[in-house]
């Protein structure tokens, strides 16, 4: 379970102190997809970021599975699998190599992680490209590599950073069917989107993230309810207009 | 910590090792680009000598038709004599009314911007000094006087440089200049694309999320940009010592390795790993700095340009015998690989070269380490 108390966050930039986070707040619990959506620079990468311990919140709490990540960091991220949009595999390894060296990484012993390889390759149909050279792989192939190493040490929970962007169709489906199997197997997957159709066809919980300010929170019966709204993209651009985000 | 710092390192090499483009570009390119440019260099100055010889020019000698000037002349030069003025061609004019015996102020006239014209030149300087030996001598044979009689100095120089030092001049220029410039290279490309280049793909914020520390993973990057510095500047001196063997000494000067004794290479070896340890170090913090390669490489540049001229700079310069400049990194490098080649190096100045490097390492690997955990490192990712 993840769950976020109050939290904020705020970077220095060259006109002073910008507040990124606002008292952010929610929970995301065992078998949940929270999917956080918002436009570009609206705090999702940061929160996600936070939970996993890259970057600690100015205040506020982070409760990782009982674990809090501001003083436990390591122990968190033995929890944590993060995947983000924006990594590009690349080199001369193999996937069975990378996966051997996240592995290590995690500490993981030998045999284990060996083990480990094996059943996921097996569950995400790598062993056809598993020796091949990452370079010469299609995009799905290197999207389901990089999940396999953001998940090699099995973790309870997923973050994954808006996983889809720049992928084609087919890559996308690697990655939502993936999703879809973890929350079946109980862990605790959060998403960050801009892509509102795929939230909602993937998204148990729904957080709306506009200016740091987490608006919205809840499933997605209730957001469209409270909204009298048939679709999520419309009470997106509702409350992207009520701020003053729609032109 | 170290251990963790080994899985970074095994990973990065492991990757390195499959890429040929990168094998090629960092170790075959300098063990083969040295011997092919001073090989070249060594055949083509060979061609042009030796076309410069057989060459005939086309000579304009002006107020002297002495046959015994002509005859010197030819044991010089090849030459077809013109009478016509010409810009192009090579003039040696005597003063009007000249006779032979007479004291005169010759002029030769030719073309600095043309090699041959030059080559042309200094012969026939060699030809008039000739011709007026024996002008002279045939003047005092007249008083019985042998010119050679007169010259009461003969000259001999003696090398009193060690044995094993001998020949080792060119050794001296080049030696430091080239691992100093190599250790830089070869740790260039690979820190920059393990630094700003993973934060490019986007990797390095999974790198970061598992149970290996921060500083492991800064101190595996640098010990893999280390590893691949003392390769690169290896290959470039094992490239030196091919292109010795195939030219048998630089542009007209002996080079011996006679030397080289154990103990030099000792030194040498010291030397190369702390100097690859400071470049890399250098490398990786400020590819770390960096949010791209492109940036990262724009800070680095200017270092390396400095410890290019740095490295010109000191080209000419004597093992310094001012021990405290054994404490300024790279200058010590420099200092300290002359006086190894000619077994002039002191324990003191190589221990002091340690001491020194080590702080700068230790502190640029702790400024490392310092970004790495804090969220600047992030920050630009």
């Amino acid at each position: 379970m993840v769950e976020l108390r109050n939290v904020n966050k705020s970077f220095k930039t060259r006109k002073g102190r910008k507040h990124v986070l606002k008292d952010i707040s929610f929970t995301a619990e065992p078998g949940e997809i929270y999917g956080l959506l918002g436009p570009n620079g609206a705090g999702k990468t940061t929160t996600l970021r936070i939970i996993s311990t890259l970057l600690k919140a100015d205040s506020g709490e982070v409760w990782v599975d009982g674990l809090n990540a501001a003083i436990e960091g390591r122990k968190v991220r033995d929890k944590v699998g993060l995947l983000t949009g924006d990594m590009k595999l690349s080199g001369n390894l193999s996937p069975r190599e990378m996966l051997k060296f996240f592995s290590d990484l995690n500490h993981i012993p030998k045999a284990i992680s060996k083990k480990r390889i094996e059943k996921l390759s097996e569950y995400l149909d790598m062993k056809d490209f598993l020796d091949r050279p990452i370079e010469k792989l299609s995009a799905g192939m290197k999207q389901k590599t990089s999940i396999a190493v953001s998940i090699v040490h099995d973790p309870d929970i997923i973050i994954f950073d808006e996983p889809t962007s720049n992928l084609d169709v087919l890559a996308v489906k690697v990655v939502v069917d993936f999703l879809h199997d973890a929350s079946k197997q109980g862990k605790t997957v959060l998403l960050s989107t801009h892509v509102l159709s795929e939230a909602e066809k993937l998204c148990t919980k729904i957080g709306i993230i506009l200016e740091g300010e987490l608006i919205i929170n809840g499933t997605q019966e209730e957001i469209l309810a409270t909204y009298n709204s048939s679709s999520l993209e419309d009470v997106f651009f509702t409350l992207a207009k009520d701020r003053g985000l729609v032109i | 910590m170290i251990k963790d710092a080994f899985i970074i390192l095994r990973k990065e090499l492991k990757n390195i090792l499959k890429d040929k483009r990168t094998l090629v570009a960092t170790l075959l390119v300098p063990f083969l680009l040295i011997p092919l440019l001073f090989v070249g260099m060594d055949y083509m100055e060979n061609r042009q000598r030796s076309s410069a010889e057989d060459t005939i020019y086309t000579i304009n000698i002006v107020n002297n038709d002495d046959p015994v000037f002509l005859e010197i002349l030819s044991e010089h030069l090849n030459f077809n004599l013109v009478s016509e003025y010409s810009e192009d061609e090579l003039v040696v004019e005597f003063p009007s009314g000249y006779s032979p015996g007479d004291r005169a102020q010759t002029l030769i006239y030719f073309n600095s911007t043309s090699q041959k014209s030059s080559f042309a030149s200094s012969r026939i300087g060699n030809a008039l000094s000739d011709y007026s030996a024996y002008l002279a001598d045939t003047y005092l044979d007249d008083y019985g006087i042998d010119l050679k009689s007169l010259y009461t100095i003969s000259i001999s120089q003696v090398d009193t440089a060690p044995e094993e030092a001998q020949g080792a001049r060119f050794l001296l220029i080049m030696v430091p200049y080239l691992i100093l410039i190599y250790v830089f290279v070869g740790a260039m490309s690979v820190g920059i694309d393990a630094t700003a280049g993973e934060k490019e793909r986007g990797s390095l914020a999974v790198i970061l999320v598992n149970q290996v520390s921060r500083s492991s993973i800064a101190i595996g990057k640098i010990l893999y940009a280390v590893t691949v510095g003392i390769a690169s500047s290896c290959m470039t001196f094992l490239g030196f010592l091919l292109a010795v063997k195939l030219t048998g000494g630089m542009f007209g000067q002996s080079v011996t390795f006679s030397g080289f004794s154990f103990m030099t290479m000792i030194v040498l070896l010291i030397t190369l790993i702390m100097t690859s340890a400071i470049a890399a170090s250098i490398i990786i913090f400020l590819g770390s700095m960096a949010k791209s390669v492109k940036e990262a490489t724009t800070y680095i540049l200017p270092i390396y340009f400095v410890v290019v001229i740095l490295g010109v700079f000191t080209m000419n310069m004597d093992p310094s015998s001012n021990q405290l400049l054994f404490l300024v990194p790279f200058l010590n490098t420099v200092f300290l690989l002359k006086g190894a080649i000619i077994n002039d190096s002191t324990f003191l100045q190589l221990l002091m070269l340690i001491a020194s490097d080590t702080v700068l390492i230790g502190v640029l690997v702790y400024s490392t380490s310092r970004l790495y955990n804090s969220e600047k490192i992030l920050n630009t990712v």
